[in-house]
C-alpha cells in the first residue's frame, strides 16, 4: 500500500567466515536481513506490496505476521500473554473435594508448577518435599505423600518431571496428584 | 571572588539543590564550589553504565548515599540487543563496597545482576535501605535471600512479572509490583510474607486514578474513562490480540480521541493500535497540547492512514506543533522524510525519540540530528538511514547520551570514520556475522550503538561486539 518513492537500494553481497545470506536490499527498507542470535530475523522485504518488487529474494520464506524481531515493541511477557497462549488443564488431588485448573503457560519449569499446587490445595496443606532420589513429591500435613502425575496425549499416566518442561506442557492433558500410602511401598523413601 | 561565604554556608545552600543539572552548573562556577559540591553530593544517576567508570565516580564523589545506574539500551526490552551484550553491575558493586560503606539505596535498570552481586551488596552496606531492580536479570531467589538475611529493612521494587522469579518468604520486605491484573490472584497466594503491596494499576471506578494500565479495553471503556477520570495523567493501552487477523475488539482510535477530549491532565500516553487515521491524531494533538510522552505503536509496520491511505506525516506533524512540551516520542506507521522535517523544526524539547520502519533517506535522520536541540536518546530500527547523515552530524552525537541504530544502512567504514573524528564517543558494532573486517567496508552493520563516554574502552565485551578504535582505524576487542 505504500505510495512513497524510495531510493534505489544497492545490491549487497558479502561473504565471511560465518554463514551468510544473499539478499537484495529493499527499497527504503533495511539493507539486509540480520540474524539476531537465536531468533528469526526478518528483513523488510515481505512488508512491501507483493506486486512491487518481483526480484526481491529472501533466503527464507516469509514468516507469518508477528515474527518481526522485537515488534510490536512490548515486553515478551506481555506479547506472550496477548498471543493467548493458554493451556488450562485440570488438576486433581486424591482426597480433595474438587478439582482445580492451571494454565501451564503461566509457569516456566516444574518447581514453579509444584509451588502453584502448594498454594492451590491449601485445604490439604500440601508442601513440596525432597526425596532421596530427587523425584518431585508432595506431602500433606498428616504425612500422606502425593506423587504428581499427568495424562499425556496417548492417554497414559506418566510421572511428572521426566521430560523437558516444554515437551511436558505440550503433551499434558490433565494432572493428578496421586496418593501413595506407605503400605504400597511404591513411594521412594523420604528422609525424615 | 575576593571574599565569599564560608564553606559551611555554601554547603548548606547546596543541600537544597536537588536537580543534577543545577548541581552540575554550580560545580562549574569555580574550583572551591566544585569541591564543596562534590563533598555534599549524595545521589548520583548514571544513565549509561559505560559512560563512566566506577573509579571516576568514586574519585569525584566520596559521600554517596544513593546510586542509580542504567545498563542496556532501551531496545533491549524488545529483544533487539543480543543476550550477553553487557551491563554488568558486579564491578560497580565491588568498587562501591569499599568506597561507600554508608550507601543506602541502589537503583538499577536493565542491568545484569548476579546472585554474587546481591550477596556483596548485602554484606557491604550496613545502612542499606532500598534496592530497586527494573528489568534486570541474572539473579535468583538465592541472591534476594541473602539481601533479606543481611539487611534489616529493604524495599524491593521489581518491575517484571513475578513468575519469572520465584518469591519465597521475605517477612520484613515491602514489595512494590508493577504487574498486570491477570497475575494478581496467583501472586497473592505466593507472596504470603509480604507486609504491604503497592500496585500501580487500578480499576476504572477510581476517580483519583492517575495512572492506568489497560490490557483489554474497547472504545466504550475508554469513553467511560474519559467521563469519570478527570485526573488521569498517564495512560497505557495494550492491544489484546496484536497478531489476530480479525479485529473483533472494537478498539479504535476514537477511544483515544475521547480520552484526549475528556482528560485535561493527560500528559503521558502509550498505546498500541492496529490502525489509525490522520484525522484522529490531529484531533488528539489539538485536544492535548500538554503531552510530555506520546508513544503510539501501530502494529502493522508502515501502515498508512487506513481511510485515506496517506502517510501519517501530517498528523505527527500536528502533534509536534501543538505539543510544545513533548519530551518523549515514538514514531511508526507510514512516514516519509516530511515527518522528520516537522520534528526537526518543532520538537525543541524532545529528549527521547524512537523510530521504527520510517523515512525515505538520510535526509530524515539529518533533520532530526540537526534540528532537535534537546535530543538525548535516539533509537532507530529498520529505517533507510545511512552514513551521510550520521557523519554530517557527528558533533551532535557528543551532546547526546546514546544513539542506537539497527537494520539501517550504516556501513562499517562510516563507523570507523566516526570513531576517528569523535574521540569522546564509543562506537560499538554489534554483529552476529563475525568480525566487521571480514566484510567490505561499505557493508552495513547489523547494529551500531554509539554513546558518550569518559571511561576507557569496555573490557567485558562478548564476541559479537566490536569497539571502533580511533587510533589505528581497526576494530578492537579486549577479551
Amino acid at each position: 500500500m505504500s505510495i512513497v518513492k524510495r531510493n534505489d537500494p544497492p545490491e549487497l553481497e558479502y561473504s565471511g567466515p560465518l554463514k551468510t545470506e544473499l539478499t537484495l536490499a529493499l527499497p527504503g527498507g533495511g539493507a539486509q536481513s540480520p540474524k539476531p542470535r537465536g531468533k528469526r530475523g526478518f528483513s523488510d522485504l515481505n512488508l512491501e506490496n507483493n506486486s512491487e518488487d518481483e526480484a526481491s529474494v529472501v533466503t527464507q520464506s516469509s514468516p507469518p505476521e508477528g515474527e518481526v524481531v522485537g515488534w510490536p515493541p512490548m515486553r515478551s511477557y506481555r506479547k506472550k500473554k496477548m498471543m493467548k497462549c493458554n493451556k488450562f488443564v485440570k488438576v486433581g488431588v486424591d482426597g480433595a473435594p474438587y478439582l482445580r485448573k492451571v494454565d501451564l503457560e503461566m509457569y516456566s519449569d516444574y518447581p514453579e508448577l509444584l509451588a502453584a499446587f502448594e498454594e492451590m490445595f491449601t485445604c490439604l496443606s500440601l508442601t513440596i518435599c525432597d526425596t532421596l532420589n530427587e523425584k518431585k513429591m508432595m506431602a500433606s500435613a498428616n504425612g500422606t505423600q502425593f506423587v504428581p502425575t499427568y495424562e499425556d496425549k496417548e492417554g497414559d499416566w506418566m510421572l511428572v518431571g521426566d521430560v523437558p518442561w516444554k515437551m511436558f506442557v505440550e503433551s499434558c492433558k490433565r494432572l493428578r496428584l496421586m496418593k501413595l500410602p506407605e503400605a504400597m511401598g511404591l513411594a521412594p523413601k523420604t528422609t525424615s | 571572588m575576593a571574599y565569599s561565604f564560608p564553606e559551611e554556608v555554601l554547603e548548606h545552600v547546596f543541600l537544597f539543590l536537588s536537580s543534577d543539572r543545577d548541581r552540575n552548573t554550580f560545580s562549574l562556577v569555580c574550583k572551591s564550589w566544585y569541591q564543596i559540591e562534590r563533598w555534599c553530593h549524595r545521589r548520583i544517576f548514571v544513565g549509561n553504565c559505560y559512560a563512566v567508570s566506577p573509579e571516576i565516580v568514586i574519585r569525584r564523589f566520596s559521600e554517596l548515599r544513593l546510586v542509580e545506574i542504567k545498563g542496556k539500551p532501551h531496545f533491549a526490552d524488545f529483544n533487539l540487543v543480543p543476550e550477553g551484550w553487557g551491563g554488568h553491575i558486579y564491578p560497580w558493586i565491588v568498587a562501591m563496597s569499599e568506597a561507600y560503606p554508608f550507601l543506602e539505596e541502589i537503583k538499577l535498570k536493565r542491568m545484569v545482576v548476579t546472585d554474587e552481586s546481591l550477596e556483596l551488596i548485602s554484606k557491604s552496606f550496613k545502612n542499606f535501605k532500598a534496592l530497586v531492580l527494573s528489568s534486570c536479570e541474572g539473579f535468583t531467589t538465592d541472591g534476594l535471600a541473602s539481601i533479606a538475611a543481611n539487611c534489616r529493612l529493604v524495599i524491593a521494587k521489581m518491575k517484571f512479572p513475578f513468575q519469572l522469579l520465584r518469591i519465597g518468604r521475605f517477612p520484613k520486605w515491602k514489595v512494590f509490583w508493577d504487574v498486570v491484573p491477570a497475575y494478581l490472584p496467583a501472586m497473592y497466594s505466593v507472596c504470603s510474607g509480604i507486609t504491604s503491596l503497592n500496585l500501580s494499576y487500578a480499576t476504572t471506578q477510581n476517580s483519583d486514578l492517575v495512572k492506568l494500565v489497560l490490557d483489554y479495553i474497547e472504545d466504550i471503556g475508554l469513553e467511560a474513562l474519559a467521563t469519570s477520570c478527570k485526573d488521569l495523567q498517564e495512560l497505557r493501552v495494550f492491544l489484546s490480540d496484536p497478531f489476530g487477523v480479525e479485529a473483533n475488539v472494537s478498539l479504535t482510535e476514537q477511544g483515544l480521541v475521547s480520552i484526549s477530549e475528556g482528560c485535561p491532565k493527560l500528559h503521558s500516553v502509550l498505546c498500541f493500535y492496529r490502525q489509525i487515521t490522520n484525522a484522529a491524531l490531529i484531533a488528539i494533538a489539538k485536544n492535548q497540547p500538554n503531552f510530555i510522552i506520546f508513544r503510539l505503536c501501530i502494529i502493522e509496520p508502515r501502515a498508512p492512514d487506513y481511510l485515506t491511505l496517506e502517510p501519517l506525516d501530517t498528523s505527527f506533524g500536528a502533534i509536534m506543533e501543538n505539543c510544545t512540551q513533548l519530551r518523549c516520542l515514538s514514531l511508526n506507521g507510514l512516514l516519509t522524510n516530511r515527518v522528520f522535517k516537522y520534528i526537526g523544526t518543532h520538537a525543541k524539547k524532545l529528549e527521547m525519540l524512537s523510530i521504527a520502519f520510517a523515512g525515505d533517506s538520510d535526509l530524515g535522520l539529518h533533520h532530526v540530528l540537526s534540528g532537535c536541540g534537546s535530543l538525548r536518546k535516539l533509537e532507530i530500527r529498520d529505517c533507510p538511514f545511512g552514513d551521510e547523515a550520521l557523519l554530517a552530524n557527528a558533533a551532535k552525537l557528543e551532546t547526546m547520551r546514546s544513539l542506537w541504530m539497527s537494520t539501517c544502512s550504516i556501513s562499517f567504514g562510516a563507523c570507523k570514520m566516526l570513531a576517528r573524528k569523535m574521540q569522546r564517543l564509543n562506537i560499538e558494532v554489534i554483529d552476529d556475522r563475525g568480525p566487521p573486517e571480514s566484510r567490505p567496508e561499505n557493508c552495513p552493520v547489523e547494529r551500531v550503538y554509539i554513546y558518550c563516554t569518559v571511561a576507557d574502552r569496555r573490557v567485558d565485551m562478548p564476541d559479537f561486539v566490536w569497539t571502533m578504535d580511533e587510533e589505528d582505524s581497526s576494530s578492537l576487542r579486549y577479551s
